[in-house]
């Protein structure tokens, strides 16, 4: 079930009529929790409830013999980490690798065409097996006490707002949340509601309206040549995969406040960071402590030295490049995000051009250049398309406007000035004025009117739907 | 058991009167008033609730009209009845549709195995015969790609969905002052498969469009060679198969016999070889809105001469299968 789909309106409702009621009482809390997260999962297709459902049970048996049998626990572990990975290998990785080993076999003059599975790749897999992965690596490391109650276990790993694309929430803070009904209060109504509308504004308007032009631009037959048109095209689209995924967790979290959870923050407005290290404190930031914490810390982190700690960076970012996708565009670009990293330990640009007059803006438009760049990488369908998008933006003896003026549409310039001049309020601290936090009548009216219109564009001017991108994952 | 941990926090009033609650039914209200607003209100059914109607229709017709949008707005089955012997016609065209192997199949679906006067036609375009490309999959098979749910949706919510289609705020603005709208079209979506335009001021747009997209795409042989399988196929089950080209206006014409590679009488002379009886039109007679499709009032005019023709041509060359069904039920043809 699609957060952006009349179906979930409809599910939603039905949820929240139940839940006050419904929640007070342990046990059906629970099964509600279940039930319910199970209905909107198996919406796609009903089947793969059997995969999470047999992925959870190995976490949750492995929990409970971690305590059980202490002496084995290392066992118990790598047996979870063996069923998480095995079930991501299968369905995501598997036909990566078999392709792979049919080039390098042809490379060797061996003609064994060995066929792909084509296995259909479960909605959200790498989401819910990274949760699921972090309740095990907690109990085995003594953070958290595993939980008896499947039901516990179950509305935990299933929890349907952030089931399929976020944040990744860790055992330790959710459990003991789902563990207690707190009384939601108006404010956290209010902030609730703010966050699924500005999420809904997000993906529906803004990044489904970019989707239109990006989709066209890569999917054209011969790439236009403008290379005004490929700069304008990859800003698009950098707004439009930040919008559709912050948009998501926008509304995960404002769904979660409406159930009187919490959910963690998992983007702080990335583009308007300085520095490399600061955007990654800024985008996906679920997903980048989730490597700190079980990936970089663990290799060594920077514990060992510069060079080991640059090895141990490289690493993270390519294991983080392959979970967005089976394919060599993800890893190039997460080689590109490692090498802006190291250039920028080695050198420390980004301070040393913040020292100058109007070097913080300057840094931050560098970065966020930098970025576009990289996203060449992610979003082109192959290697090879990625590499003609370069010579296209680089060739700036073709910039010619006006054809990148006839490519895209009305809608799609005014979406991309509004989010550009949203990013400069950010960026330029406007967010923290006076008036934004004042809490006078003439001001709460004006946030519901303001709300409440923005219901209406989200309704009225909402772009053609697409699947939100990050469900691929 | 009542939860032992529950930790209620002090209310800040009654629900109703927070500013959540307010704000939605704030928002509700500016709904239903932008809603309302739509301009150029269509009549008939609802268009979703129609298309997933259509792309259903199996069994139900003694004669089935083909084509894209010229037929789908061109040529009404109201128009076509009263002079012709079947009972049920339905035009079964789509928007950008072009002649395939699988929509000629669905179209042949349509008609009722038992029905003794079967026809089927097949309204030319030459856009209607270009290949397919992956861009441009044209909408019969992109109708095809619902999912029984979202067709279960469509049937029995079209009024919901359509009450929340997009709208600019200029839309709405139109819908408040139609008189400063730039144009006024009025839609029916008839459940004959028909939609009949009304559309003013006339333009002639849509030579600038197909001027660009048949300057890309030309007539395909394998499509011509497809449609004219069909037509000897059918006509040996003893399915009378009509061909004729859908009227637009001059320069439309033009466009087309310029740019799209269509040879108008080779098509006429390959058609009739496969047994099809191929009606001659008149291609600029009829009023236009906007330089492709047919006016409400051109279409049903168009529709009468068509069936006119038809008719002439049926009463010139009588075959043994008319003969015979006209004896059976002479009520219909009256």
């Amino acid at each position: 079930m699609q957060f952006n789909s009349l179906i979930f309106i409809l599910f939603a409702g039905l949820f929240f009529a139940g839940w006050p009621v419904l929640k007070r009482r342990h046990t059906t809390r629970w099964v509600y929790l279940v039930v319910a997260s199970f209905i909107f999962y198996g919406w796609w297709d009903w089947r793969f409830l059997f995969l999470i459902i047999g992925s959870g049970l190995i976490d949750f048996f492995a929990g409970l013999a971690m305590q059980r049998y202490a002496a084995r626990r290392k066992l118990w572990l790598v047996l979870s980490i063996c069923g998480n990975v095995g079930s991501l290998a299968i369905f995501k990785y598997l036909d990566f690798g078999i392709g792979n080993l049919n080039w390098l076999l042809g490379a060797f003059g061996i003609d064994a065409q060995i066929p792909a599975t084509r296995l259909i790749l479960p909605v959200g897999i790498s989401f819910y097996t990274f949760q699921s992965m972090s309740y095990t690596i907690d109990v085995y490391r003594g953070l958290l006490q595993p939980t008896h109650n499947i039901f516990h276990f179950f509305a935990y790993l299933s929890l349907f707002p952030q089931l399929v694309a976020g944040p990744i929430v860790r055992a330790k803070d959710l459990l003991p949340q789902l563990e207690t009904v707190s009384e939601v209060s108006a404010d956290e109504r209010w902030d609730g509601l703010n966050l699924i509308v500005f999420g809904f504004f997000k993906k529906v308007v803004v990044a489904d309206t970019l989707a239109g032009t990006v989709n066209a631009a890569f999917a054209a037959p011969e790439l236009s040549p403008s290379a005004g048109y490929w700069w304008i095209v990859m800003v698009m689209f950098a707004f439009q995969i930040y919008c559709d995924f912050s948009g998501y967790s926008d509304i995960a979290r404002g769904l979660g406040k409406w159930m009187g959870y919490e959910f963690p923050v998992n983007f702080r407005n990335p583009y308007i960071a300085s520095s490399f290290q600061e955007f990654w404190q800024r985008w996906h930031i679920s997903l980048s402590t989730w490597f700190r914490d079980y990936v970089y810390i663990p290799l060594g982190g920077s514990r060992k030295g510069l060079l080991r700690n640059q090895v141990n960076l490289w690493i993270t970012m390519l294991i983080s490049g392959l979970w967005h996708g089976a394919a060599w565009h993800f890893i190039f670009w997460a080689i590109a995000h490692s090498f802006y990293l190291t250039v920028e330990r080695f050198t420390a640009w980004p301070q040393k051009l913040m020292r100058l007059p109007g070097g913080r803006h300057l840094a931050t438009l560098a970065v966020f250049v930098l970025t576009v760049l990289a996203w060449v990488f992610f979003r082109a369908q192959t290697f090879g398309q990625a590499l003609d998008v370069f010579r296209m933006m680089f060739d700036f003896g073709n910039l010619k406007f006006d054809l990148a003026y006839r490519l895209i549409d009305n809608n799609a310039r005014n979406v991309l000035l509004i989010i550009i001049g949203s990013q400069l309020f950010f960026h330029l601290g406007l967010d923290k004025g006076q008036w934004t936090a004042s809490r006078s009548r003439p001001k709460l009216a004006f946030d519901s009117v303001f709300i409440a219109v923005l219901i209406v564009i989200c309704v009225f001017n909402r772009a053609p739907s697409n699947v939100f991108i990050y469900f691929q994952f | 058991m009542p939860s032992n941990t529950t930790n209620p926090q002090p209310r800040t009033g009654p629900w109703w009167a927070n500013r959540t609650f307010g704000t939605l039914v704030l928002a509700v209200v500016l709904m239903f008033v932008m809603g309302s607003l739509r301009p150029d209100k269509d009549v008939g059914m609802y268009p979703d609730e129609y298309w997933a109607r259509k792309i259903t229709w199996e069994r139900c017709a003694d004669a089935v009209l083909t084509g894209d949008s010229r037929v789908l707005i061109g040529v009404a089955p109201q128009g076509l009845g009263p002079m012709l012997p079947y009972r049920q016609i339905y035009n079964f065209a789509f928007v950008a549709n072009r002649y395939s192997a699988e929509y000629l199949d669905a179209a042949e679906k349509l008609l009722i195995p038992e029905s003794r006067r079967k026809a089927v036609f097949i309204g030319i375009t030459p856009h209607s015969l270009t290949g397919r490309t992956d861009d441009a999959m044209g909408h019969y098979l992109e109708l095809k790609k619902m999912s029984p749910r979202d067709i279960y949706v469509a049937t029995h919510f079209g009024g919901l969905m359509y009450f929340f289609q997009p709208m600019s705020l200029r839309d709405a603005f139109h819908g408040l002052f139609p008189s400063q709208a730039p144009t006024q079209t009025a839609r029916d979506y008839r459940a004959d498969g028909w939609v009949a335009v009304h559309k003013t001021p006339l333009v002639r747009h849509e030579v600038k469009r197909y001027r660009k997209i048949l300057a890309e795409r030309s007539v395909s042989q394998e499509v011509i060679d497809t449609v004219t399988a069909y037509v000897q196929r059918w006509t040996r089950q003893g399915i009378r198969v009509y061909g004729f080209i859908m009227p637009s206006c001059k320069e439309m014409v033009q466009v087309e016999l310029e740019l799209s590679g269509f040879d108008p009488e080779a098509f006429a002379a390959a058609f009739t070889e496969a047994g099809g009886r191929w009606i001659e039109t008149d291609l600029d007679a009829y009023e236009s809105f906007d330089g492709s499709h047919l006016q409400k009032e051109a279409a049903l005019r168009f529709s009468k001469d068509l069936a006119q023709a038809v008719s002439l041509y049926e009463q010139e060359t009588p075959s043994a299968a008319t003969s015979q069904a006209k004896a059976e039920s002479p009520d219909v043809s009256d």
